[in-house]
This record gives structure tokens, C-alpha cells and sequence, in this order.
């Protein structure tokens, strides 16, 4: 018998217990995962929309919060394309619309916008004289659409001409159309627009030439702000990430929580051994043998139940975002993200393993070989 | 002091005072045991018997006085575990017996600290097994096994590392007769025909009878040897 059988063989013993240990701690970290992937998932959406895209700064109507109601002339877009600064900018109309039970966002595209180019799209660009309509893979999906059929908006039938995959998360089950049909759509003065999207050149891209470049802009036109792509999701997000601190906070909670239910069940399986891991000190065991063993058992079980959480935590963060009630948000699945939730894993284990291993420290051989 | 050759164990004015009580536990206890020897020690309850015990297999400290195995004094063993894994068997009345391991499993148990098990420990527990008639037992769980051949295991693990010294703290306390008398018939055996040194503690007559030497501890001190 090796060390890890004997490890094995402790184990297994009261499988009982051992299921209910590792589903206790399976359930924390399914609420721990849910919780972070909910807030992550949400705060990433909003902070990689730009980013995603290659978009450096965004302008928009001057002391405006909510982007929604902005509006500036279209004509801006020539004339800050022009700066020697600019690679490329872009206008557009971005509005909120109800799909079945549902909410969608739902853009307006210059028909030569440079926004195209980062999509890739399998049929065709809406025109600007049609009713048609490009839709988000994960919207063609979910609600099994294909190329040729027709969408209700605005109480107008449009026609799918194309399926476009994105890596931005907003746009994943977002729909898109021209500028021009969707300013004829909301009312809007055809020389209107809700903001500019703007690239600069790559030596533009650093934070502090870039920030002169939007002061140099907001000299230029009163009338708007000029923002910083990251700083401008980061402001709007503020609620979001609020939440997201909360949603740490609470798996703080839920893992001290899970590590004291694991430290009593192994402090009840310490004392029910007491005098055989004495007696097991009296024939030539180290202490620090039984102190690796007890760390290796709680390993174990928090690696069992950790990776069955892990598994329903995943399942049912996708669920949730998919049952959302603005189908834009994704997952933010990623390596960084297992290995938070890896390190909560091995925290719960550190936790639960310092009571436990306080008894075997003080454990006394001789208490077994005396006659009680 | 009338040990039969060269010392295996040897004490030296030791004595031993619990801070609880402050008082001596053990006093000027000089004594020897020689290699393959079988001695008995005696004495009522809180005579310091297991005191002693506790103090040969290198648990406890002595407050005074010095222990010496195979001449060396502990004080310089650098790792009591080991000298106790290698030097000495345990043999107790409670069976300390792993519940739920089979009977192969709690024999190897001396050396199950090691990332993987030395083939030879369990070629050993065979052997041991078919010496003390038991070695169709070798995969039978501990709980399913009667007080005797439980007591037949934790000898057999006692002897896995062929200890020169086997420590026994009244191996037959929760016995009954004929399993008491072929547990005492196969110590002697093992005395006689393995080699090994037998120190055992006992308040039975019948049992002590059995040895070689006697050794009786009367409030801490040495009465009779």
C-alpha cells in the first residue's frame, strides 16, 4: 500500500460524507461562478465592445451621459475623417428594439462604413433603399433564422440578406442596417447621427497623444465630447461595476462559507482517527506525513466538487445570459477566469486544511499507548 | 540487573516528572535488556509502566537520566520516527487496527508513508501471514476478524521491519484464555526463533510467567528485577 492508496482508502471510507462534502463545495463554486461569470460577463461585454472593434474614442453630443439621446450632424464625420490624426471614423445610430420577448440592439451603418470591414458577413450588405436587414449569428441561432427570411421592426417587414459573426459580444445578436433607413425609420433629420466611432493611426494610440488629439477635437467643435474608447465604457458601466464588486464580495462570503463546511467535516474525521493517526506517530510516521495526507484528502475533495461545480457553474451562466432579458451579454469565458476560480478552489482547500491540521500538530502519540 | 548479553536497551538513572503532577513517575530507573531477551514488566496501576514504555520507544523525554539503544544514547538520534520504524515493533491491547483496510493493508501500514510501496513489505506481510497460520486472511477486511487473529495482524505488523526490539503493552488484556495462550505461544516463537527482544507489560501472573525475566515497578522505582 502506497501513500495514496492509504489517501484513497481514508477517503472512501464514509462515501457518504465524502458525496455530501464535495457536493457542498460543488455548489459553491456553481453560486461563486454564476455570480463572477454574471458581473465579469456583463462588465467584459461593455468593456471590450471598443476594443474589440480597433475604436480608440468615440464623440458624441457635448454633456450627454445617456449615449442614446445624443445627437450630432453627420457632416462631422468628414470633417474629423480629415484630421491628420485619423484613420478612419464612422457614424452611427444605435437604438434599442423589442423582439418577441426580447430586447435587441439594433444599429445604423453608413453603407460604406468601415465597421463592415470587421464583421464578416456570409450573404450581402443591407442597401440603403431597402428594407433589409444583416443579423448577429447568436440572434440567427436563437431564434432559427436563415437568409431570405423576414424580421418585423418598426412595423415593417425587412428581409435577412446576411449573417454576420463578431467578436464584439454586443453585437453577437444585435441587427444592422443602413444609416440612411434607419434615420427614415426613427423620424430622425437625415443629416443627424448618434456618435462617431473613431481609429487613429498607430501613433496616435498612445493614452496621452491620444488625449491631446480629443482636446485638439473638442476645440475644433464645441458642440461635442470626444472620449477616450476605454474611459467612455468605463463610465457608462459605472452600475455594472459596482455590481461586479458586490458579486466578489459575496464570493468571498460563499468560499469562507464552503471552507468552514469542509474544515468541520474533516476535523469530525481527525477526531474519529485521533488515536490511530497517534498510533501511527508511535510506529514512525512524521507528522508532516499525516499533515500531507489530511492536505491531499481535502485537495481531492475540493478538485472533485470544484470541477463538478465548474461544469454546472458554466452550464448555468450560459443559461442564465441566454434567458437575459437584452440578449447582447456573453460569458466571459476565459483562461484568466479558470484561473480565478482554480485559485478559489485551492483557497477553500487552504482554509478548510488550517483547523484540522492544528489538531494533528498537537497530536500526542503517547495518548494512544496509554490504557484510557 | 540479570540480562543474558550484551545490552539492546539500556537505561541509566532515568527519571520522570510530569509537570501536571510534579511528581516522579519514574525514579532512578537503571535497567538492561538484552538482545532476544523476553521480559515482563509488572506492576499495579500508575506504577509507571507505560511511563516506561513510552520512554524506551522514544515518546517521551526522560527529565533525567539517559537511555542508550545498542549503545547509542538517544540524545543523539537525530530522527526518533525513523529509529522507531526501523528498531521497533508496537504490540498494544486497543489493536489500533485501520477500520474498512483488509488485513495485507494494515500490516504494511509501518511503511504506507512512502510514495510507493516497497514490493518486499508486502512479500513480507505474505510471509508473516503464512508463519502465524492466517494467510488466507490476507485480503479479508480487519472488521470481519475475531479478537485473536486481530491481535495475530498487529503482531505481524509489528514485525514487518524485523525489529530488534517488539514492545508489547498488555497484548492480551482484551483476550480470552486459549487465544491468550496462543498469542503468548507465538511471542515466545518469535522471541525464540526470530530473535527479537520482547519487553511486555502485564498485571496478569499467568502472563508474566511466560517470560524469561520479570522486571516489578512499584511507584515509579524498580522493585524487583
Amino acid at each position: 500500500m502506497s501513500f495514496f492508496s492509504f489517501i484513497g482508502k481514508n477517503l472512501f471510507r464514509h462515501w457518504s460524507r465524502l458525496l455530501f462534502t464535495m457536493l457542498g463545495i460543488a455548489f459553491g463554486i456553481t453560486g461563486s461562478i454564476i455570480m463572477l461569470g454574471l458581473s465579469e460577463g456583463i462588465h467584459g461585454t461593455f468593456k471590450h465592445s471598443y476594443a474589440n472593434r480597433h475604436i480608440d474614442a468615440v464623440v458624441f453630443e457635448r454633456d450627454q451621459f445617456n449615449i442614446l439621446s445624443s445627437r450630432i450632424d453627420q457632416n462631422l464625420v468628414a470633417k474629423i475623417s480629415a484630421f491628420p490624426e485619423v484613420q478612419t471614423a464612422s457614424g452611427v445610430l444605435f437604438d434599442v428594439v423589442k423582439y418577441h420577448k426580447t430586447h435587441l440592439p439594433f444599429y445604423g451603418w453608413p453603407e460604406n462604413s468601415p465597421l463592415f470591414k470587421e464583421i464578416k458577413t456570409s450573404g450581402r450588405l443591407p442597401r440603403a433603399d431597402h428594407n433589409e436587414v444583416i443579423v448577429g449569428d447568436t440572434f440567427a441561432r436563437i431564434n432559427n433564422k436563415k437568409i431570405g427570411d423576414t424580421l418585423e421592426l418598426y412595423r415593417r417587414a425587412f428581409v435577412i440578406v446576411g449573417i454576420f459573426e463578431t467578436n464584439v459580444p454586443l453585437e453577437k445578436s444585435a441587427l444592422i442596417i443602413s444609416l440612411a433607413k434607419m434615420q427614415e425609420l426613427k423620424n430622425e433629420n437625415r443629416n443627424k447621427i448618434l456618435g462617431i466611432n473613431i481609429t487613429v493611426k498607430d501613433e496616435i494610440k498612445d493614452p496621452r497623444r491620444l488625449q491631446e488629439f480629443l482636446e485638439k477635437l473638442e476645440q475644433a467643435f464645441p458642440e461635442i465630447t470626444a472620449q477616450a474608447a476605454d474611459i467612455f465604457a468605463e463610465e457608462k458601466a459605472q452600475f455594472i461595476v459596482m455590481g461586479e464588486k458586490i458579486a466578489y464580495l459575496m464570493v468571498l462570503v460563499t468560499i469562507v462559507a464552503v471552507a468552514l463546511g469542509l474544515a468541520n467535516s474533516m476535523v469530525t474525521s481527525i477526531l474519529e482517527r485521533r488515536k490511530l493517526l497517534g498510533f501511527l506517530l508511535a510506529i514512525g510516521w512524521d507528522k508532516k506525513d499525516i499533515l500531507a495526507a489530511l492536505f491531499i484528502e481535502i485537495l481531492v475533495i475540493c478538485f472533485l466538487g470544484g470541477a463538478l461545480g465548474l461544469a454546472v457553474g458554466f452550464v448555468s451562466t450560459d443559461y442564465i445570459f441566454s434567458m437575459a432579458a437584452i440578449n447582447v451579454f456573453t460569458p466571459h469565458w476565459n483562461d484568466v477566469f479558470i484561473l480565478k476560480i482554480v485559485g478559489l478552489i485551492l483557497a477553500t482547500a487552504v482554509v478548510s486544511f488550517i483547523i484540522p491540521s492544528g489538531i494533528i500538530v498537537n497530536l500526542n502519540p503517547i495518548e494512544v499507548i496509554k490504557n484510557e | 540487573m540479570s540480562e543474558t548479553g550484551p545490552a539492546l536497551i539500556r537505561t541509566e538513572a532515568v527519571s520522570k516528572i510530569f509537570p501536571q503532577t510534579s511528581a516522579h513517575a519514574l525514579e532512578d530507573v537503571s535497567l538492561s535488556i538484552a538482545a532476544g531477551e523476553f521480559v515482563v514488566v509488572r506492576g499495579p496501576s500508575g506504577s509507571g509502566k507505560s511511563t516506561l514504555l513510552n520512554i524506551l520507544a522514544g515518546l517521551i523525554p526522560a527529565t533525567s537520566g539517559t537511555v542508550y539503544f545498542q549503545g547509542v544514547p538517544f540524545s543523539r538520534l537525530r530522527n526518533k520516527a525513523r529509529f522507531r520504524r526501523e528498531n521497533i515493533g508496537f504490540v498494544f491491547q486497543d489493536f489500533y487496527l485501520y477500520p474498512g483496510f483488509t488485513v495485507a493493508e494494515n500490516i504494511v501500514l509501518p511503511l504506507a508513508n512512502r510514495l510507493f510501496a516497497p514490493r518486499r513489505a508486502l512479500r513480507k506481510a505474505q510471509d508473516l501471514l503464512a508463519y502465524l497460520g492466517m494467510e488466507k486472511k490476507i485480503r479479508q477486511n480487519v472488521n470481519t476478524l475475531s479478537s485473536g487473529e486481530r491481535q495475530r495482524v498487529c503482531i505481524a505488523r509489528a514485525m514487518l521491519s524485523d525489529p530488534p526490539l517488539i514492545l508489547a503493552d498488555e497484548p492480551t488484556g482484551c483476550l480470552d484464555t486459549a487465544n491468550t495462550d496462543r498469542i503468548l505461544t507465538l511471542l515466545q516463537d518469535i522471541n525464540k526463533n526470530k530473535g527479537a527482544a520482547i519487553l511486555m507489560v502485564t498485571h496478569d501472573d499467568h502472563v508474566a510467567a511466560r517470560a524469561q525475566r520479570q522486571i516489578v515497578i512499584v511507584d515509579g522505582k524498580i522493585h524487583y528485577s
